[in-house]
């Protein structure tokens, strides 16, 4: 027996079709909708863990960078200390040809009881041949400076001339030690590297 | 259906996989991933820096760094010693032994090379590079690490070593400032954990933070501190001496300018360190002081009222018995009075003052002053020096107490003394720290001395009146300095030898306090000589010169402007010239028994009255001086005249010289 084919007519067919091309339609919408929302978001993560990654490795650098500069800081002070010590100063003095001179203690003026009054005389009377100051003592005046001179009556003495200021004073001397003895130099236009310091240990 | 059966089973093998690895051996691989990209460091914070009251730095630590070697990471220790040695300039054959004997051990910290600046570590990095090498941290070399580490130095060299102080290789204190702050200055160590990607870059960093150590501010000044070693060292040197001590202080503040010790020592070299020049004798070491302490005994009448200044003394012939022993002068001053007396430093009127305070008196002033306890300064060991109490007191303690004998003081508690009477009669807490504060300058503490009157301010004037006749006309005359006033006391005592157990009259300490300018002090030096062997022996003449020294240069950096030109006026018409009066010197000669003279030999050793015998002595018995008719009576004493004179006349000749 002949199937009988039932033909649906054609216009039964098309309202399935459609809608069925709607589900599908809306269905892949639906899904590169969700695609594309999951897609940004692990792009966004994405653009974010490595932005964070670069933070931090920035950080790092940029906590390292302070942690050098801070580092430098000190060596650069510990340099300016030692350059600035008094004991490299005056290492530094003497390889210079510096000296150091001492200082005349000043004796102050006793008046004896018993002695009569004494002559002043100034200084530039003093340099004089003839005079012949016996026991002089020296005092100093202080509102203008002047050094006099308060001379006894007692019976001449030589006298030997010698200086009377007391300052301490640095003058320039010949060199005396030999390159074999001289001080530790100090470089001239560079400080001291913590290298040399480190040497010191 | 067999493909879909492979497909099912491909799916279930890899699932099964999934699960083993993500499950079994979570713990495993977690702690291998972790592991590779996390990075644990400890570093230790930078020690605490010391400065001056100028902010000039004694002691910083910087960073340094030292490269190590992991042998369990070495490939080749024979390249690598060779490598190493070449790019250091160290001993290949040695090297070659310690990294062998390492990676037989397995050792994973071998130090190569320490104290290296980033600049040598940079050009180590670039010799030891190792081309196409994976290695996350430098130097790209198998097997070699940096280690962050730090160094401390002292850029001022010996300048306030005592002070200063010093710390180990671990960074613990050691002496001075650096160990008493040890706990303030010591860096804590800080955690850092790090994570790295594949390329050895740091991408996050957690550090757990410590409270980071302190800085430290001396009172010191670096100036002052200078010029008073510099001082202090010539004439220790000069006097062929076996030490010396120089403190400076403000009278004002109570703060230490300078504390200086000879011999000395660098910090920066520790091998050079021993334990006779590691000694900060300014506050560890106690000494009798002789006749500084005069200024205790004078102080104590006066503050009493028992005596003024210009009051008349009779001091008779010179000498004085008291209880078994007979003190004497230098010279004898007959009638004078207490500025003259303390002038030439005369025993006999310091005795015969003492006897008029009384032993509980004496005993309460000493105490007062500060002295038989610590001042409390910051710096360790400090000792209290002893004054014992009354009930240990012998017969004639009283009288050697009085001239400075029978006690232990160090050269801060006198320096603190002088500085009382120099400050009105105010006792200020010595004090060496000025301020304890963070690393950005945030003060932590500032010091707050205490301060408390010891003597009236009539007193403490007519002390500085007595004071500074000493150095117009009497044993300090070398301690004037050009355009200032200064009053101060001479010191010259037979020293306590530990060898003997008794006094040593052949050692001498000699020493010199005063204070400038005399009529508004501000600042009160201590010198202090400890067995001066060549030249003079007295105060005068070795210490005072080192006080002059310092003074003249401190006094006008310090902006203290020159007082008024020194008087002429003498206040003494005695006999004898005072600038003939040598110091009076020794404590005193046990009154022999039979034959006075046999003892009395100028070498001879006077016992240590400690030593003797205990028991209570007769009372005090003082010569007295004749009147006019009254016929002289006989005394053993006089029959020892002969040899004494010997004695006296030694000594005379010695402080002339």
């Amino acid at each position: 027996m002949k199937r009988q084919i039932q033909r649906r007519p054609a216009t039964r067919r098309r309202p399935a079709v459609k809608q069925k091309r709607r589900l599908s339609f809306g269905v892949l919408a639906l899904t590169v909708a969700c695609a594309a929302i999951v897609a940004g978001g692990l792009f966004t993560v994405a653009v974010q863990h490595f932005a964070s990654m670069d933070l931090g490795m920035q950080n790092s650098q940029l906590r390292k960078q302070v942690e050098d500069l801070e580092a430098e800081k000190r060596r650069l002070l510990l340099a300016k200390e030692v350059t600035l010590s008094p004991g490299e100063i005056k290492r530094t003095a003497l390889r210079l040809g510096f000296g150091e001179v001492e200082a005349v203690p000043m004796v102050t003026a006793v008046k004896q009881a018993a002695a009569p009054e004494p002559r002043v005389e100034t200084a530039a009377q003093f340099s004089t041949a003839e005079a012949q100051p016996t026991a002089v003592k020296l005092a100093a005046k202080k509102q203008t400076g002047e050094v006099t001179r308060t001379v006894s009556a007692e019976p001449a003495r030589k006298r030997v001339a010698k200086t009377t200021t007391a300052a301490v004073s640095l003058k320039k001397e010949q060199p005396v030690q030999t390159a074999e003895s001289r001080p530790r130099r100090v470089a001239d236009s560079k400080p001291v590297s913590t290298a040399a310091v480190a040497k010191l240990r | 259906m067999f493909i879909v059966a492979i497909l099912v089973l491909w799916i279930g093998g890899v699932g099964a996989r999934l699960v083993y690895l993500q499950v079994e051996m979570h713990e495993e691989l977690r702690e291998k991933a972790v592991g590779q990209r996390r990075d644990v460091k400890k570093t230790k914070q930078l020690r605490g820096t010391i400065y001056d009251r100028n902010e000039r730095a004694l002691a910083i630590s910087v960073r340094v760094k030292t490269l190590f070697a992991d042998a369990t990471k070495i490939e080749d220790a024979d390249q690598t010693a060779k490598k190493l040695a070449k790019t250091l300039g160290l001993d290949e054959k040695k090297l070659r032994k310690q990294l062998k004997e390492a990676v037989s051990l397995e050792r994973k910290f071998v130090p190569i090379a320490k104290g290296l600046d980033d600049v040598e570590a940079a050009e180590i990095n670039s010799k030891l590079e190792t081309a196409g090498l994976k290695k996350a941290d430098l130097p790209r070399y198998p097997g070699l690490h940096w280690r962050d580490d730090q160094k401390r130095s002292y850029p001022n060299g010996e300048l306030a070593a005592h002070v200063v102080g010093f710390s180990n290789a671990e960074g613990v204190g050691q002496a001075g400032i650096e160990q008493s702050q040890n706990d303030g200055l010591f860096g804590a160590v800080i955690k850092k954990t790090q994570e790295r990607d594949r390329l050895g870059r740091i991408y996050d960093e957690v550090v757990a933070e410590q409270e980071a150590p302190n800085d430290v501010m001396l009172t010191i000044d670096s100036a002052i501190q200078y010029t008073a070693e510099e001082a202090l060292a010539k004439a220790v040197r000069a006097s062929n001496a076996k030490a010396g001590m120089a403190i400076v202080i403000n009278n004002r503040t109570g703060e230490v300018l300078a504390m200086a010790n000879y011999p000395t020592f660098d910090p920066n070299k520790l091998g050079g360190i021993t334990a006779d020049n590691l000694t900060n004798r300014a506050v560890q070491s106690m000494y009798s002081p002789g006749s500084v302490f005069k200024l205790i005994t004078y102080g104590a009448a006066l503050e009493k009222g028992l005596i003024k200044p210009e009051a008349r003394l009779n001091t008779g012939n010179g000498t004085v018995q008291v209880a078994n022993r007979t003190f004497r002068d230098s010279k004898a001053l007959g009638e004078t009075n207490y500025i003259k007396a303390m002038a030439v430093s005369s025993n006999v009127g310091a005795i015969r003052t003492a006897m008029r305070v009384g032993k509980e008196d004496f005993h309460a002033a000493m105490l007062n002053f500060g002295l038989g306890t610590k001042t409390g300064i910051e710096l360790p060991a400090e000792t209290a020096g002893v004054v014992r109490p009354t009930e240990r007191w012998f017969g004639d303690s009283l009288a050697s107490m009085a001239i400075g004998y029978e006690i232990g003081v160090s050269a801060l508690q006198m320096a603190t003394a002088f500085a009382t009477i120099a400050n009105d009669g105010v006792r200020i807490q010595p004090h060496i720290i000025k301020e304890i504060r963070q690393s950005d300058e945030t003060p932590v503490s500032a010091t707050r001395p205490e301060k408390h009157r010891v003597v009236s301010v009539e007193t403490a004037r007519d002390l500085r009146t007595m004071l500074r006749e000493v150095v117009i006309s009497g044993t300090g005359k070398q301690a004037q300095v050009n355009g200032y006033e200064v009053a101060g006391k001479t010191g010259t005592a037979w020293k306590f030898d530990e060898k003997l157990k008794r006094v040593n009259a052949a050692k001498y300490i000699s020493s010199f306090i005063g204070f400038a300018p005399a009529n508004d002090p501000e600042l009160t030096i201590a010198v202090v000589i400890d067995e001066p062997k060549t030249g003079g022996r007295g105060g005068g003449a070795v210490a005072a010169p080192v006080f002059r020294e310092i003074a003249e240069q401190v006094l006008p950096n310090m902006g203290i402007r020159p007082g008024q030109t020194l008087p002429v006026d003498q206040l003494y018409a005695g006999p004898v010239a005072m600038d003939e009066i040598p110091e009076s010197v020794g404590n005193g000669e046990l009154a022999p028994e039979g034959d006075p003279g046999t003892d009395a030999r100028p070498e001879a050793l006077i016992p240590d009255p400690i030593e003797r015998d205990r028991k209570a002595t007769a009372a005090v018995m003082l010569t007295r001086t004749p009147q006019k008719d009254e016929p002289r009576p006989k005394k053993k004493t006089e029959r020892a005249a002969p040899s004494n004179e010997v004695t006296r006349k030694r000594i005379e000749t010695e402080n002339r010289n």
